[in-house]
C-alpha cells in the first residue's frame, strides 16, 4: 500500500507550492486546493454545485466539455481542432481506443479572450454518475500548481 | 450567485459579448439558448441598456468559451508561449526505426504536448518523459 502522505510526487508538488514537504503532503495539498477555491469564491454567493464548478472553471480559465456519446468526440474535434490537424485522431485514441476518463489539455483554439485549458470528461454510460468528480479531478491539477508556473509544471512548454 | 458586477462599463461588456457572438457566427437567439437567457434580455445587455448579474454573465462567458474577466473588463492574458517544435531523441529514434512519416511523427509530438494530465481507471498518467516504447505505444493508439 502506497503511503500518499509522503509520496515523492506529492512532496515535489508541495515544494513547488512552497509548502513544507516533511509533513502530511496529501493533507497539505488538499488544504491548499480548498484555500485556493475559497479565495476564488470571495465575495461570491454560489447557490448550486454546478455553479461552483462553473465559477472555478472560469477563474482557472478552463472550458469544460463532456462526452455524452461517441459522436461528441467528432463534435469537440471540429470545434477546437482546426489548428491541430490530428486533434480528432488524438481524441479518438484517448476516448474510443483507450479507457481515458478525463483529460486536461491546452486549449488548441484559445481565440480572443478564450480560455487557456480544456477539460474533456467522459459522461458516457456508467461514467455519467462520476463525471462531476472527474471534472473536479482535472481542475484539481490546476489548483495544485503555482500561478505563474503552469507551463513549467508540465514540462511541455517553452519555459 | 448574487454578486453584482464590479464593472460599470456596461456598454463595453455588451459590445464584447456581441463581438464574440458574431465571431462564432451565432445569432442572439442561439447565444440566448446556449446561456439559458431570453433573447430580449440578451439584446438589452449587448446594447448596454441593461446591467447583468454575475451568475448570468458566467453562463454567457461559458457559452462563448471566454472568461467573465474578459467580458467585464476586456482583460485577457497573452497566449502562453509554446515551445519551438523540437523532436526529442527518443521520438526521432522511434520514428527512424519504425519508418513513420514526418506528419505522423509530428502528430505524436502534438499529442504529447497537448495532453497535460489524464485520468483513467488503469492509472495511466502522462509520463513526464517518453521512452521509445512510450512513443511506439502512442503510435499504436493513434494510427493502428
Amino acid at each position: 500500500m502506497i503511503d500518499l502522505r509522503h509520496h515523492p510526487k506529492l512532496r515535489q508538488l508541495a515544494r513547488n507550492l512552497h509548502i513544507p514537504d516533511t509533513g502530511d503532503c496529501l493533507r497539505d495539498l488538499r488544504d491548499h486546493a480548498i484555500a485556493t477555491v475559497q479565495q476564488m469564491l470571495k465575495d461570491w454567493h454560489v447557490q448550486t454545485i454546478d455553479d461552483l464548478r462553473l465559477l472555478i472553471a472560469d477563474k482557472l480559465s478552463v472550458k469544460i466539455e463532456l462526452l455524452h456519446a461517441n459522436e461528441d468526440v467528432d463534435r469537440i474535434s471540429e470545434r477546437y481542432g482546426h489548428v491541430i490537424g490530428h486533434f480528432r485522431r488524438i481524441l479518438r485514441a484517448e476516448f474510443l481506443k483507450n479507457d481515458t476518463e478525463g483529460l486536461l489539455i491546452d486549449n488548441p483554439k484559445p481565440g480572443k479572450g478564450g480560455r487557456d485549458y480544456l477539460v474533456i470528461a467522459d459522461a458516457r454510460g456508467s461514467r455519467k454518475v462520476r463525471v462531476y468528480f472527474t471534472v473536479w479531478h482535472e481542475l484539481a491539477h490546476l489548483l495544485c500548481i503555482r500561478g505563474n508556473n503552469l507551463c513549467w509544471q508540465f514540462s511541455s512548454h517553452a519555459n | 450567485m448574487t454578486q453584482e458586477p464590479t464593472n460599470s462599463d456596461v456598454k463595453g461588456m455588451g459590445s464584447r459579448i456581441a463581438e464574440l457572438r458574431e465571431e462564432r457566427g451565432w445569432t442572439q437567439k442561439a447565444l440566448a439558448k446556449h446561456a439559458g437567457l431570453s433573447v430580449t434580455f440578451l439584446s438589452e445587455v449587448e446594447n448596454g441598456r441593461r446591467n447583468i448579474s454575475s451568475g448570468k454573465l458566467l453562463r454567457i462567458a461559458d457559452a462563448l468559451d471566454t472568461t467573465m474577466d474578459y467580458l467585464a473588463r476586456g482583460a485577457h492574458a497573452e497566449p502562453r508561449p509554446r515551445a519551438i517544435i523540437k523532436f526529442p531523441p527518443e521520438l526521432s529514434d522511434a520514428a527512424e526505426k519504425q519508418g513513420w512519416s514526418y506528419g505522423q511523427t509530428r502528430a505524436l509530438l502534438q499529442a504529447r504536448e497537448l495532453i497535460l494530465e489524464r485520468r483513467s481507471p488503469g492509472g495511466a498518467a502522462v509520463p513526464k518523459t517518453f521512452t521509445i516504447e512510450d512513443w511506439i505505444n502512442l503510435y499504436g493508439r493513434m494510427f493502428e
